[in-house]
């Protein structure tokens, strides 16, 4: 029996060292479901971390407790589910603040909910409640910030500097920290994306995907005829 | 005129060699048709041009007394083409050419005429041209000649053969400059320029001071131009008649052979030839050739030659078939008229033709590569080290290279392959079967896919300048309207990448290549990829080089089209007009951004109104807000049209910006002045400028800037010191010392 008090330092630095690959994320719910018997403890540890760390850590975890819930159904450890379950609003909270210094997070908890919802963890209405309030601070932000309103003519006065301190006093993150964000956001877009070509095996999922996916008869599509039929007229001659 | 050519061609009795060529050891006499002919070049290997001296030269010593040694030399001689033809098919064109016009070819050449054409279609072509002419008329006269002689032995197939080849000799020179005249290679031109009229004249000239029967030839073929371009008999005839001749060829052949030496001139002496025209003049006389003809002849040749020269130019691109088929066509024309008039003149030679047979051997111009070419382990040979490199990146290098046969430039772009775990790099397969789909004018061709030496190379077509070479050359400045013209062949490639499906994603100035004659391609599809035209695609943003990548992209948009090739193409434009990035940042999202909104101000939600959905914007949001400042910027810079044509392309909005079928319908392309031009300045251009070069260039300059001031500082220094030693006494030079260590302790 592994020692809770060094579980629970690991499994700190494992949440603080989260970067954006699917496998850091695993290896910690790995961890997390080894020793489920603590799992009281190691759930007071992502809430502890969540509300501790840089946004950029804030989002990493985000995404793990999405393979965390998925993982715990899989082993059927339903306990780490319910848990979220019960304190997905302070997570929410953490994450994304109200005071608009997690901005940047809040399409990360909308995707998360949503993958969450998709995998019944949570009620489609808690979804919803959610996604009210987020919509709220959303106005909210947005509707302060000035530098996004038409220029009107006589709009020189609100100083840059005073508009950006009343708004969002907290609000930008350092230039790595943005710099590191980015990369990791297209760290997971790179590992989203191997997998969304693919299609489920009922019937006509490809199909239909092309069919999406192809454009209606236009003039480019002429102009392609064209060139094909010009190719095959050249091969024509040839023979 | 004609009489004389065609006797003279029949003393050659050049028929058997076609037959003797497989029994002779082949290389004896080549060597030394190398050494003696002194206008050979190097470059120009392929066309038999140089050479064209030579064989005559080597004919020559056999020629003056024994006819037998003529005979065997053309054996000889004749032997070597069809190993040429093996190892060097580009060379082989004339040779080619030969059999394909109806002669039984007793090389199954057909296959190696194919490729030669393909490889060299100019040259080779023209090379064809001219010795197709000769031929026909020849083989008219075998045909319905009249001489009481026995017909198998008939003078005039041998005259027929003898013309021929030589024709093929004599012209091959010509085609060769006139392939230079065309320009399509970079030829070194010490013997290329010059060589237009004169050159061939005394070559062919030369070597009939010793024997009469060769300058005939050259009569002939002059006359078979000219009958060219007069007359157009139908060919029915000649061509039944050609197999008897052959039969004679046979038999005529075997004759000759027993007596086989072959002395050859030294080459000192035909040199020494050269070096005294006069002496044309007198064999002129010895042959009873009229003299005032002779001008009256250069000149007509010459005409002929321009002419033949451009049509061989607009026939430039057309594939072998279109060759044959026109050769055929022309010999048919040259046949008829002028046919009975030879047939007398026949007669009357017909007796002295008789007695002298004679093998003209001719020497086929022996195929020999540059020694770097030959040298090379490549067909496409590079300079060696790093002097070949004219591109490099993260994709890997460019070198610049030259096909060893065909002189075609090309540009090789080496696969990275070091650091790659699983094969082949799937980026590279994606671009290349891009490319492969791709055919367009304004967008650089893919020719082949080359393996070698565990390197996969990709092989583009070789354009001499991109536009951030053109754009930093210190001297060479584009006017209006060609600017307006490249920007237009830049809109027609990316529409007509668009209206495919594709997208560019790395449009910069440093992947749009020039030609020498100011056509632009568009080039380096490693980011590219096909997308979907409806529905919702999701792509990396991580593409195009930073300072063109457009706004939404840095915001992080994976839903994107084909409008970010266009704020690439507009940051192009600027750079064309300005020749300078309109927003140079420092490589990061954040400061480009801001680079951005210097010049265009701050988005705002109701000119862009997805601006909000992008998945950075509150990472990157702007803190305050600036106004546009693009007008007061550009708008002096520009025409009227063409600012407001950036302005559309600038938009935040993607889906505001215009397609490239809009750009090219836009008032600046149709109605403004000036019209488009195309840069043919370009060709006066001298080197070849790309990025790379420019780069370099540059660190060159920064490093004599470098040199420059530490020399003034050095200067300065030395003045202070050269003060302060006549200013003072001993004491003064040595307080500094003294005075350094202390302060350092301090």
């Amino acid at each position: 029996m592994a020692d809770p008090f060094e579980v629970r330092m690991r499994f700190t630095s494992q949440l603080q060292h989260l970067n954006a690959s699917v496998n850091s994320s695993q290896k910690a719910a790995h961890y997390a479901l080894k020793y489920r018997d603590m799992d009281e403890d190691l759930h007071s540890c992502i809430l502890e971390q969540l509300e501790r760390n840089s946004m950029n850590n804030r989002a990493n975890i985000m995404y793990f407790i999405e393979h965390l819930c998925d993982m715990a159904q899989r082993e059927n450890h339903l306990d780490f589910v319910r848990m979220m379950q019960r304190d997905i609003l302070r997570v929410v909270d953490a994450v994304a603040p109200s005071d608009g210094s997690g901005a940047a997070n809040v399409k990360v908890v909308r995707r998360v909910l949503a993958g969450l919802q998709q995998k019944t963890v949570l009620l489609p209405e808690t979804v919803l409640e959610i996604e009210a309030g987020l919509a709220e601070r959303d106005d909210l932000t947005k509707d302060t910030h000035s530098a996004l309103s038409p220029v009107s003519p006589n709009s020189q006065h609100p100083p840059p500097s005073e508009c950006h301190t009343t708004a969002h006093p907290a609000k930008r993150l350092d230039k790595r920290q943005i710099e590191q964000r980015i990369e990791e956001d297209r760290e997971r877009h790179k590992r989203l994306r191997e997998s969304i070509w693919a299609v489920g095996e009922d019937g006509d999922g490809e199909f239909e995907r092309l069919w999406d996916e192809a454009s209606e008869i236009g003039e480019d599509d002429w102009g392609v005829a064209e060139e094909d039929s010009m190719e095959r007229r050249i091969a024509g001659e040839v023979e | 005129m004609i009489s004389e050519a065609f006797p003279l061609h029949g003393m050659k009795a050049s028929d058997v060699h076609g037959t003797h060529r497989p029994s002779r050891p082949p290389h004896l006499n080549t060597q030394q048709s190398y050494s003696t002919s002194p206008q050979w070049t190097p470059t120009s290997s392929h066309h038999n041009s140089p050479h064209s001296g030579s064989p005559f030269s080597q004919g020559r010593g056999g020629w003056g007394g024994q006819q037998q040694q003529y005979h065997g030399q053309a054996g000889v001689n004749g032997y070597s083409p069809p190993y040429r033809q093996g190892s060097y098919p580009p060379q082989q064109s004339p040779q080619g050419h030969y059999y394909a016009n109806g002669q039984q070819s007793p090389y199954g050449g057909s296959q190696q005429f194919q490729h030669a054409y393909q490889n060299q279609p100019f040259r080779g072509g023209n090379a064809g041209y001219r010795g197709s002419y000769p031929q026909n008329p020849d083989r008219r006269f075998s045909g319905s000649g009249p001489p009481p002689s026995n017909p198998n032995y008939a003078p005039t197939p041998t005259r027929g053969r003898g013309g021929h080849f030589q024709n093929l000799q004599w012209t091959a020179g010509n085609a060769s400059t006139d392939g230079r005249g065309g320009g399509q290679f970079n030829q070194q031109s010490s013997s290329g320029h010059s060589q237009t009229s004169p050159h061939p004249q005394p070559a062919t000239g030369q070597p009939s001071d010793d024997d009469n029967p060769f300058r005939p030839s050259k009569n002939l073929q002059i006359e078979d131009q000219s009958e060219k371009d007069t007359k157009m008999p139908p060919p029915s005839r000649q061509e039944s008649d050609s197999s008897p001749k052959q039969e004679s060829k046979f038999s005529f052949a075997f004759k000759a052979k027993p007596g086989t030496t072959a002395p050859a001139k030294p080459p000192t002496d035909l040199t020494q030839k050269i070096k005294e025209p006069i002496k044309k003049e007198n064999l002129l006389d010895s042959l009873k050739t009229k003299p005032s003809s002779y001008p009256a002849l250069g000149q007509l040749e010459r005409d002929r030659r321009d002419e033949r020269r451009e049509r061989d130019y607009e026939d430039e691109r057309r594939d072998h078939r279109d060759y044959r088929d026109q050769r055929r066509g022309d010999h048919r024309s040259d046949r008829r008229p002028e046919r009975d008039q030879k047939r007398e003149r026949a007669r009357e030679r017909s007796p002295e033709i008789l007695k002298q047979k004679k093998i003209m051997k001719r020497m086929k111009p022996r195929p020999t590569l540059p020694t770097d070419f030959a040298t090379s382990t490549s067909v496409y040979y590079r300079k060696p080290g790093n002097e070949s490199v004219v591109g490099s990146g993260t994709y890997g290098k460019v070198f610049k290279a030259i096909h060893v046969y065909t002189k075609n430039l090309a540009a090789l772009k080496k696969i990275r392959m070091d650091g790659e775990k699983d094969g082949f790099p799937v980026t590279a397969v994606r671009e290349i079967k891009l490319l492969q789909s791709l055919k367009h004018e304004n967008v650089v061709s893919l020719q082949e896919v080359m393996v070698e030496h565990n390197d996969c190379f990709m092989v583009f077509e070789y354009l001499s300048h991109d536009l951030t070479g053109l754009l930093n050359h210190p001297t060479f400045k584009l006017e209006h309207a060609h600017k307006k013209h490249l920007g237009r062949q830049l809109f027609e490639g990316l529409n007509y990448l668009h209206r495919r499906g594709v997208l560019h994603r790395d449009i910069k100035a440093a992947n749009i290549l020039v030609s020498s004659t100011g056509q632009l391609k568009l080039a380096d599809f490693g980011l590219a990829r096909f997308f979907a035209k409806r529905g919702k695609p999701d792509y990396t943003n991580r593409v195009i080089t930073i300072w063109y990548r457009s706004p939404e992209l840095l915001l992080g948009e994976t839903q994107y089209g084909p409008a970010v090739d266009i704020w690439s193409a507009a940051c192009v434009m600027i750079e064309i007009f300005t020749r300078h990035a309109i927003f140079p940042g420092d490589g990061g999202e954040i400061n480009q951004l801001d680079k951005i909104y210097n010049v265009l101000g701050t988005p705002t939600r109701s000119e862009w109104p997805g601006l909000v959905d992008m998945a950075w914007f509150e990472l990157l949001r702007p803190t305050e807000r600036k106004p546009n400042t693009f007008s007061e910027k550009y708008q002096e810079r520009l025409t009227p049209d063409a600012f407001e044509l950036l302005q559309e392309m600038f938009m935040y909005d993607p889906a505001k910006r215009p397609t490239a079928g809009d750009v090219l319908e836009h008032p600046y392309f149709t109605t403004e002045e000036p019209a488009p031009r195309q840069a043919i300045e370009l060709k006066d251009l001298e080197g070849d400028w790309h990025e790379f070069e420019s780069k370099a260039l540059r660190k060159e300059n920064e490093r004599k800037n470098q040199e420059a001031r530490r020399a003034v500082r050095m200067e300065e220094h030395e003045r202070e010191k050269a003060k302060r030693r006549a200013s003072g006494s001993a004491t003064t030079e040595r307080e500094p010392k003294r005075v350094r260590p202390s302060s350092s302790q301090g």
